[in-house]
């Protein structure tokens, strides 16, 4: 029992309790300078990169790994444009990317950069069709290769379903992570939330311009806030002497404040379109002028969901599998929230490395 | 204390009654007085119900999961209704309106000076992008009309290649 537990306890408290409560208050602020010290040191990303390519605001960063390339097809990254991608790439023992290394691939990731005034008109098409098929056509000459691998996250992994089934001929294996593709259940907060009849996005983009970070900060953070506000700090009072917990602490809070706008039209599609009517598993989503069919995707598939997800909850994804036209599909429904499925200590443990095992077996060795 | 827990943990027709015993001198605090009943209800099975070791650690821990757990799931039902909802749509009306009123204020500002605004910004945008579009468009029509002019080319150069080799074979 620790000061924290004061609220739930206190009618039962001793004169010798509190006396006890109060040393222990006093013994953990003595690690202020301690817990200071880790904020101040916390890096984020564990591996090193190096920009590849740049395009207006968005880098193609490649991780330089220890590991020599044993594989031909080479393994592009995409994360969503709400946050920073290096999610995936958090710390040493948190990272997603660390087992692809590991196993041999050479691995990529797209950085959207953060969207100023000037790029409210970016929409679907610039991202998909312009940048992302620029992006693979780079890494494709790069490595001299036909086609790549995808590994999409959150809003990117619709993303890259998206480019995937408008250019299925450039990509070989494509992975999804808590990937949404079907919105046609609104049990969720955020599906209740983003419903026409509560939220005018047209308006709003028109306002705003791009969608402001922190609009989307407070909206993440609304969807749990006992856990957001309150549970967190109470983790923390009662961890504040562990150095390895605050390491880990800081580095998620860094990413957890890391929110970036959006660009407004794109932003505006991606709700209007895909949230609140549905078109891309019903095959009515145009993308520069032409319609994504999910059911072109024919490269195996292997589609991650977690299953506490608060902010795309399985629902959403499963149905992707139905729609492909690939023989090789699959689905792991991993037992984890949101971002515990890229950051936790159990996924980063059991998920990742079968992950990385389920990619090389579908890729070519070099020289083969 | 087991009893007076038991007692609060009291739920639907009983608990109107329980209610309905003291007379309900201020029906305002119903909701405040539903979330504790109802809190203390769901600690019951947790065993919380029944006297416990007060220096417990497990106990107290177990009692705030219960507590937060609890708390979460009340304030993902009320996010949810009708009424959160409502006020959730009027702060965003109101959140836009403010942010209208501002922009056309400054617009105002700086139109006074001679100072581009973000209509203008963003009107030149427009344009660059119009701009854009019709030449990738053009670009695209020259490079199917260049394909097609190479396919034609390839096809004659074809055409052209056994007939050449024909009449070599023919000389000797």
């Amino acid at each position: 029992m620790t000061i924290a537990d004061a609220p739930f306890t206190q009618w039962m408290m001793t004169p010798g309790d509190m006396q006890k409560h109060w040393q222990e208050f006093l013994e953990r602020m003595s690690h202020m300078p301690k817990v200071l010290e880790v904020a101040r040191k916390t890096r984020v990303g564990a591996t090193p990169t190096e920009t590849v390519k740049q395009l207006d605001k968005v880098r193609l960063l490649r991780y330089l790994g220890d590991r020599e390339q044993e594989f031909e097809t080479p393994l592009i990254v995409v994360f969503a444009l709400v946050n920073r991608p290096y999610i995936l790439d958090l710390r040493k023992g948190k990272s997603v990317v660390s087992h692809f290394l590991s196993r041999g691939f050479n691995t990529y990731n797209v950085d959207w950069g953060v969207p100023s005034d000037g790029d409210r008109f970016l929409g679907m098409k610039d991202y998909i069709e312009g940048y992302m098929d620029e992006v693979v056509d780079h890494v494709c000459e790069e490595c001299n290769v036909d086609q790549v691998n995808i590994l999409g996250y959150c809003m990117g992994g619709s993303m890259s379903a998206m480019y995937t089934a408008l250019h299925q001929d450039k990509v070989k294996n494509l992975i999804l992570m808590a990937a949404p593709v079907d919105w046609s259940s609104r049990d969720h907060l955020l599906g209740q939330w983003t419903d026409k009849k509560v939220f005018d996005v047209d308006k709003l983009i028109e306002v705003y311009g791009n969608m402001p970070a922190e609009m989307l900060q407070n909206s993440f953070q609304m969807l749990k806030p006992v856990s957001s506000f309150v549970e967190k700090y109470f983790t923390f009072y009662e961890n504040m002497h562990d150095e390895k917990f605050l390491e880990d602490f800081f580095a998620m809070e860094t990413w957890l404040q890391d929110n970036v706008p959006v660009a407004g039209e794109m932003f505006r599609e991606f709700v209007k379109h895909c949230m609140q009517e549905n078109q891309l598993i019903q095959g009515k989503l145009r993308v520069g002028g032409r319609t994504v069919n999910l059911a072109d995707i024919t490269c195996p598939l292997l589609n991650l969901t977690a299953e506490q997800d608060h902010l795309v909850p399985c629902g959403l994804s499963h149905p992707l599998n139905d729609a492909v036209s690939s023989a090789d599909r699959s689905t792991i429904n991993f037992r984890a929230g949101h971002i515990g499925l890229a950051v936790g200590s159990r996924a980063n443990k059991e998920l990742w490395p079968n992950v990385a095992n389920w990619l090389a077996e579908r890729s070519s060795p070099i020289g083969v | 204390m087991a009893r007076t827990m038991t007692n609060y943990g009291l739920i639907g027709p009983e608990r109107k009654k329980h209610n309905m015993a003291f007379e309900n001198p201020n029906p305002s605090m119903d909701p405040f007085a539903g979330f504790w009943q109802d809190m203390m209800a769901k600690m019951n099975p947790t065993g919380m119900g029944q006297p416990f070791a007060p220096n417990s650690e497990d106990a107290s821990k177990q009692m705030r999961r219960v507590f937060f757990d609890f708390w979460a799931t009340q304030c993902e039902e009320y996010m949810r209704s009708e009424q959160f909802l409502d006020a959730m749509k009027q702060s965003m009306e109101n959140a836009m309106a403010f942010k209208q009123q501002t922009n056309d204020f400054l617009s105002r500002v700086l139109k006074d000076t001679p100072m581009p605004t973000k209509t203008d910004t963003d009107s030149l945008m427009l344009v660059l992008r119009s701009f854009e579009e019709k030449v990738l468009t053009r670009l695209e029509s020259i490079s199917r009309r260049v394909d097609a002019l190479e396919n034609v080319a390839k096809a004659e150069s074809s055409k052209a290649m056994p007939a050449k080799r024909r009449t070599k074979g023919d000389t000797q």
